[in-house]
């Protein structure tokens, strides 16, 4: 069995004047490609700092993790986040917003950019690619934001509490949309959430 | 919404509407009320001896001295050397301000290091500074510019950088699982997410750069408002300094308004 993710023994631990703060401890687990698990906890167990590491924004204490079998030491293209809130940059337009990846990345040509394009046109953003956050939706923001992290063509995708900033059902039809289209891309995904439901909803494997 | 989508606008918001575009008119016609009263009494005291006007001038002559100084052709000397010198002054300051913000975000150390530094110069009253410029550099307008820049320097290093710092954190987080390097994080969501906050420094410099020129004029200068101000000052010719004031007013609200219309510009989207 071939895994996408691979956490082995993972163990991070934040210092500050007051103390060490034991984040994460001898955590393992291991996902499968097309898999999308959910890991549900209160605030402040340690899932953010957890998706952290898997996305390679910082260095673990103990332990590793293997993305696509390689171990995970800087941010990588294969991986994608999404964030609790969309983040859309207001002094972008949602194209602009999308691209920001490959953008940033260096790696925006003609083919990324029709591939943005056709992302927007089958999720019904396409005439609102020049409008700015600002005048969309709370639903089409957080769809706008998912585009964005799917443009970079990630192989894993990592749901940071993503729908958590909107109104309860908005969020409803949100979360449907939205596993909808990471089925559909047939992309692994890492779901991290407080709300069992909404871990629970998503659900194909689930960590507790 | 615009207002395209709704082509016919019910009595109701009409009416709405007539009564805010009166509140609008009734308020501007107050105001310019109150000025031309302010200047009829002004005149009228001076005219039955309430007022000496030797001291306190009047209208009229305030505008034979404006007439005066346009005939010599001195007017718009005065004029355009200040507000070249205001101009320069909080250009410089903030763009200069900006840049010094830009260093101190990148390097944390740095920051650290100059903080109280900053503070002190925050709060001292960087007009006493004035001499030491003139020794420096001379008396002229260069010592004058670099006056109303060190006044608009300080502020807009300590706004802009608060702004830097005030940052969405999880906006750069956003931009890191791209792969961002520092500079990408500092052009790509720093300054334009700091826009707002850098124009608003824009037009609070603009303010301090009048302070700054004016006291510069009255410390050395051959021309200039400030220069008329302090001359007639000196001379005892109140009309000059009432008429120089005046004139400053203006100017300096012309100019606010350019730079608020700049805001506009600038900012479109919050």
């Amino acid at each position: 069995m071939n895994y996408v993710v691979s956490v082995c023994n993972l163990g991070m631990k934040y210092h500050s004047l007051n103390g060490e703060i034991d984040a994460l401890h001898n955590i393992n687990f291991s996902v499968s490609e097309g898999e999308f698990i959910s890991i549900v906890g209160p605030s402040g167990c340690g899932k953010s700092t957890l998706l952290s590491l898997i996305a390679g924004l910082m260095v673990p204490t103990t332990g590793e993790v293997l993305v696509d079998g390689k171990p995970v030491s800087e941010t990588s293209d294969k991986v994608g986040y999404m964030l609790q809130k969309d983040h859309l940059f207001e002094w972008r337009t949602i194209y602009q917003n999308v691209i920001l990846g490959p953008e940033i990345r260096g790696t925006l040509d003609t083919e990324t950019k029709e591939y943005a394009m056709k992302l927007l046109d089958t999720y019904g953003l396409y005439e609102f690619k020049d409008k700015y956050p600002s005048q969309l939706s709370g639903g089409m923001r957080q769809r706008a934001a998912l585009i964005r992290t799917l443009v970079a063509r990630p192989q894993i995708l990592l749901l940071d509490e993503a729908f958590s900033a909107l109104d309860y059902q908005t969020r409803l039809a949100v979360t449907e949309d939205i596993y909808k289209i990471i089925k559909k891309e047939n992309k692994t995904a890492i779901l991290v959430t407080h709300d069992i439901s909404e871990g629970i909803s998503m659900l194909i494997g689930l960590l507790c | 919404m615009s207002d395209k989508n709704k082509p016919d606008i019910s009595p109701e918001h009409l009416r709405y509407l007539k009564k805010v575009k009166r509140k609008k008119q009734i308020i501007l016609v107050t105001q310019i009320a109150i000025l031309a009263l302010f200047f009829a009494f002004w005149e009228l005291a001076a005219r039955i001896g309430l007022i000496d006007p030797f001291i306190s001038s009047q209208p009229t002559r305030i505008i034979n001295t404006i007439a005066d100084l346009y005939k010599n052709g001195e007017l718009f000397h005065h004029i355009i050397v200040t507000c070249v010198e205001t101009v320069m002054g909080f250009l410089f300051g903030t763009l200069i301000g900006i840049l010094i913000a830009v260093i101190l975000w990148w390097s944390e150390f740095l920051e650290k290091v100059i903080e109280p530094y900053l503070v002190v110069l925050n709060s001292l009253p960087k007009i006493a500074l004035g001499p030491i410029f003139i020794v420096w550099i001379g008396a002229g307008p260069m010592a004058i510019v670099v006056i109303a820049m060190t006044i608009s320097v300080v502020v807009t290093i300590l706004e802009v950088l608060n702004g830097f710092l005030g940052v969405d954190n999880d906006k750069i987080k956003l931009v890191k699982t791209f792969g961002a390097t520092k500079i990408q994080i500092l052009t790509k969501v720093v300054l334009p997410s700091s826009l707002p906050v850098m124009v608003n420094a824009l037009k609070v410099s603009v303010g301090l750069s009048w302070v700054g020129v004016i006291v510069g004029e009255f410390l050395v200068s051959k021309a200039g408002l400030g220069y008329l101000i302090v001359y007639g000052g000196q001379v005892f010719q109140l009309d000059l300094v009432m008429a120089s004031v005046i004139i400053l007013a203006g100017a300096a609200f012309l100019m606010y308004r350019m730079v608020a219309w700049f805001e506009k510009l600038v900012v479109k989207r919050n």
